[in-house]
């Protein structure tokens, strides 16, 4: 927290250097291509495209960038990111997409202003704690990463509605990740997952969930709770049962449960009455298990 | 001989492929050309002896409107659409890979061949809108329908649904109509859209067959699929149904599939094609590029970054056949017969990693651009197998750079490609077709072709060779603008000028009217020098610099806001 009070003193010491002059009036172009032209102008800069620099460092002078609020950085080969980065409190879009991060500053959670992060295809073994600082970021995404595991801080993203973290080592979740009470897409897909937590329930906006190609061998029961829920996969992980509250998940329209070892589905199922598409391969249906499922759900397309 | 039912429904004969086919090429043909050197990349581009090349547009250049700034970064598909078919007057599409949603996706530059100075000529340049669909992403590289439409295709973002349509709002095919510079509205309700019903995923491009129906798409991720998208109708790619390829065994092993139908009605299953894929058993390319189809054997064609290596097959309708690898492996080694002097001489050059675009022309020479490797420009001609190879060498390209988004003419006549990202350092001075001095120094969308028809016999000349200072090129050893900054500019604009020596220099700022608008004598000093022009009297629009002086003239533009 003392960094995040010193960061935002900070900020406005720079706003205040800049009122009453006409430096901002005199910019010529709001973008810079470059670090060593971003900082000619450093009060200008609202947009810092560094994309494709063949950049290995990141220069700590990017922290002169004030009034910056886009910051491009993908497809460079950064290998961590310099503190100085999270005293650009005004940024609201950060994208370090393509570098090879292990790291991440300690203090990224003074971006307060962030509405989208993306981190994906780097080497990230965990997030900071701070992360749950940013309270106004709606987009997440640190696909393609290290992570074995989420810190509960990313329970208190209140305003995050896109969420991937998929292609990850992740193991487990953490309890409190229902918190994400804004989350519409969820992607959890290409991870070691064996369970789901309860509390994913508490995600009463989510229209997809995508937990596709892990370990899981059950749900929990709470998943029935997420009545807004469209999209459900389960691909290729272990289940062997699914839970008697799948048939409340009133607007699911497309559930996908190929390469598991189903034998049966609950006769709950039947109550999906919007569902649309169900893709079921590759699992131990019987002919008459099929057939029982395909008189449950007359008007879905169904694939075994 | 066989026939053979192609997806769109036409019957074709076939001969027997590769050691049958006639290889002759005509001699005005752009793919008559002697192998370029391979080398290591130049900070200037090669091209055969026999083409030429004129640059068109580079980033930073201003838009027609003043209000719209200039051409952004990280120029990608660079697709010609002639009017009514034209070959000499069209509308050039410019995807920008980097874009995201605040900036601009997609430029669009009108231009038309000027027969009286030989040269191409660029009337207008505007960026697409594309508020109306909540923007685009990532445009990478894309395709051309047949009725006089482009696509820009998205890679993913991670993206909400902005205006609750229950499509995610990035990763889609999206047609544009480049004379009206819109987004398509294809439902009619005013509204323009994405091409939903091909779902959402890593879009690389798109490849529309001559049925006018039938498409395929690749995307740029792992897992990395091939699709196919049937449409309902042909010439609306708005309605259809999806198919994803499943080989019948290993990659490598395989020489038959089948396609399996993709659930794509509902926003909800068009957001989730790839799940649906994956959960269907679709055979992973790993990180596809592009796809196209043969003019001449109408086998569909596509490549793989990962494998680097360069696939074919031919499509029956619900199964696939001769499912094969064309070209490549990263290291195979291709004999490539380069000129030097008049003199044939024979390198052998490998393949490497990163092929990327690939682009047919007419005759089914098989361009393919590297991302990657030494990011050559490759031809591959019908008669290669892999067993006998006849791979040539099209470009070696500026230091840095990754050519993109290759496209032709309707004749064929000009071939249209971009450079993506070459190094800002570049500073080797290239006379092209039009007389211009160019520098391959920043994002550079070009047009090439056979000398005798573009511009003068001498261009593609490199000015004087660059003095090499500590393994770097100097740029101080010849008469050169550096920069014209900031441009846009608002109250002043600096000219920075090399100089080879002292020199007496006037500076002339023309409106494009051809009024001079400003003046000013200066002496420049050996070295790098700095003209300051008050730009601040000048009213809204793009202006040319020209500087004159006893060793040669110069220009630049910029843009007063």
């Amino acid at each position: 927290m003392k960094k995040r009070i010193v960061c935002l003193f900070t900020a406005a010491v720079a706003l205040l250097s800049i009122q009453g002059t006409a430096v901002l009036a005199q910019c010529p172009n709001d973008a810079a291509f470059t670090i060593q032209d971003a900082v000619k102008d450093s009060l200008c800069v609202k947009r810092l495209i560094l994309k494709l620099r063949k950049m290995e460092q990141l220069p700590a002078t990017v922290g002169m960038l004030r009034n910056v609020e886009m910051i491009d950085l993908q497809k460079n080969k950064f290998v961590a990111l310099p503190d100085e980065l999270c005293t650009l409190t005004k940024a609201t879009y950060l994208n370090a997409s393509y570098n090879n991060l292990k790291r991440l500053p300690q203090s990224l959670g003074n971006l307060g202003n962030l509405h989208t992060l993306q981190l994906d295809k780097n080497h990230l073994v965990e997030l900071p704690p701070s992360i749950e600082q940013l309270g106004l970021l709606k987009i997440l995404d640190v696909s393609y990463n290290d992570l074995a595991s989420l810190n509960e801080g990313i329970g208190e993203l209140k305003k995050v509605s896109v969420f991937n973290a998929s292609h990850n080592h992740l193991l487990f979740l953490p309890d409190n990740m229902g918190g994400m009470s804004a989350m519409e897409f969820l992607d959890l897909s290409h991870n070691q997952l064996t369970a789901l937590p309860a509390g994913i329930a508490g995600m009463q906006q989510i229209k997809e969930l995508n937990v596709q190609n892990n370990k899981l061998s059950s749900l929990p029961p709470t998943i029935g709770e997420l009545k807004t829920l469209k999209f459900l996969g389960l691909g290729n992980n272990a289940l062997v049962a699914l839970p008697k509250s799948i048939g409340t998940l009133s607007s699911l329209e497309m559930l996908i449960l190929s390469d598991n070892q189903l034998k049966t589905l609950p006769p709950s199922i039947k109550k999906l009455k919007n569902l649309k598409t169900l893709i079921a391969i590759n699992n131990q249906f019987s002919e008459k298990t099929k057939a029982r499922i395909r008189r449950w759900l007359p008007q879905t397309n169904i694939t075994f | 001989m066989r026939k053979v039912l192609l997806a769109s429904g036409t019957m074709m004969l076939t001969a027997t492929l590769a050691m049958g086919q006639n290889c002759a090429i005509p001699i005005n043909h752009i793919s008559n050309f002697p192998s370029v050197k391979p080398s290591a990349q130049p900070d200037s581009l090669r091209i055969p002896s026999t083409h030429t090349f004129q640059m068109l547009v580079q980033q930073g250049d201003p838009y027609s409107n003043p209000l719209n700034g200039s051409l952004g970064p990280l120029f990608d598909f660079t697709g010609y659409v002639g009017i009514n078919g034209s070959s000499t007057q069209g509308y050039l599409n410019i995807n920008h890979e980097g874009s995201s949603v605040p900036d601009a996706g997609v430029s669009v530059l009108d231009l038309h061949f000027d027969a009286t100075d030989n040269i191409w000529v660029v009337t207008q340049k505007t960026p697409i809108d594309f508020s109306p669909v909540q923007g685009t992403g990532r445009n990478c590289s894309g395709g051309l329908t047949n009725w006089g439409t482009s696509i820009t295709s998205e890679e993913t973002l991670p993206s909400g649904d902005a205006n609750g349509d229950g499509y995610q709002d990035i990763g889609w095919q999206v047609e544009i109509d480049p004379a009206t510079r819109s987004v398509i509205d294809h439902d009619n309700d005013g509204q323009p859209d994405k091409l939903w019903r091909m779902g959402r995923m890593s879009h690389e491009n798109i490849v529309l067959a001559s049925d006018n129906k039938t498409v395929y798409e690749t995307n740029d991720e792992n897992p990395g699929y091939v699709f196919k998208f049937v449409a309902d109708s042909a010439g609306d790619l708005s309605q259809g149904k999806l198919y994803v390829l499943r080989l019948d065994d290993q990659i490598g092993i395989a020489t038959t599939g089948s396609w399996r139908q993709v659930p794509n009605v509902t926003p909800t299953e068009c957001n989730n094609v790839r799940s649906a894929a994956t959960s269907l058993g679709a055979t992973n390319f790993n990180s596809l590029e592009d796809i196209e189809i043969s003019p001449l054997d109408g086998m569909v064609y596509f490549v793989s970054k990962q494998s680097s290596r360069v696939y074919r097959f031919r499509d029956f309708g619900t199964t696939v056949n001769d499912v094969e690898i064309f070209a490549g492996n990263p290291s195979q080694n291709y004999e490539i017969h380069y000129e030097s002097n008049g003199d044939t001489l024979t390198a052998y050059e490998q393949w490497r990693d990163g092929n990327d675009n690939l682009t047919f022309d007419d005759l089914g020479n098989l361009y393919v651009i590297q991302d990657g490797g030494r990011n050559h420009i490759w031809m591959i001609t019908p008669c290669h197998t892999q067993q006998n190879p006849d791979v040539r060498l099209f470009a070696v390209t500026p230091a840095g750079c990754e050519p993109t988004g290759m496209t032709f003419s309707p004749d064929y006549r000009y071939m249209f490609v971009s450079m993506q990202h070459p190094d800002a350092s570049n500073v080797t001075v290239m006379k092209d077709a039009a007389g211009e001095y160019v520098v391959f120094n920043r994002e550079s969308a070009i047009v090439i072709a056979h000398n005798g028809f573009l511009g003068d016999t001498d261009s593609t000349v490199v000015i004087p060779e660059p003095t090499r200072v500590g393994g770097t090129t100097s740029a101080a050893t010849r008469l050169s603008i550096v920069n014209v900054y900031p441009n846009p500019a608002t109250t002043a604009v600096n000219v920075a000028i090399s100089s080879p020596s002292a020199l007496a220099a006037q500076v002339k700022v023309y409106s494009t009217t051809g009024s001079v608008v400003l003046a000013k004598e200066t002496v420049l000093n050996k070295g790098t020098n700095e003209v300051n022009l008050d730009a601040g009297t000048l009213a809204a629009g793009m202006y040319h610099i020209i500087v004159t002086t006893g060793e040669g003239t110069l220009n630049a533009r910029f843009i007063k806001q």
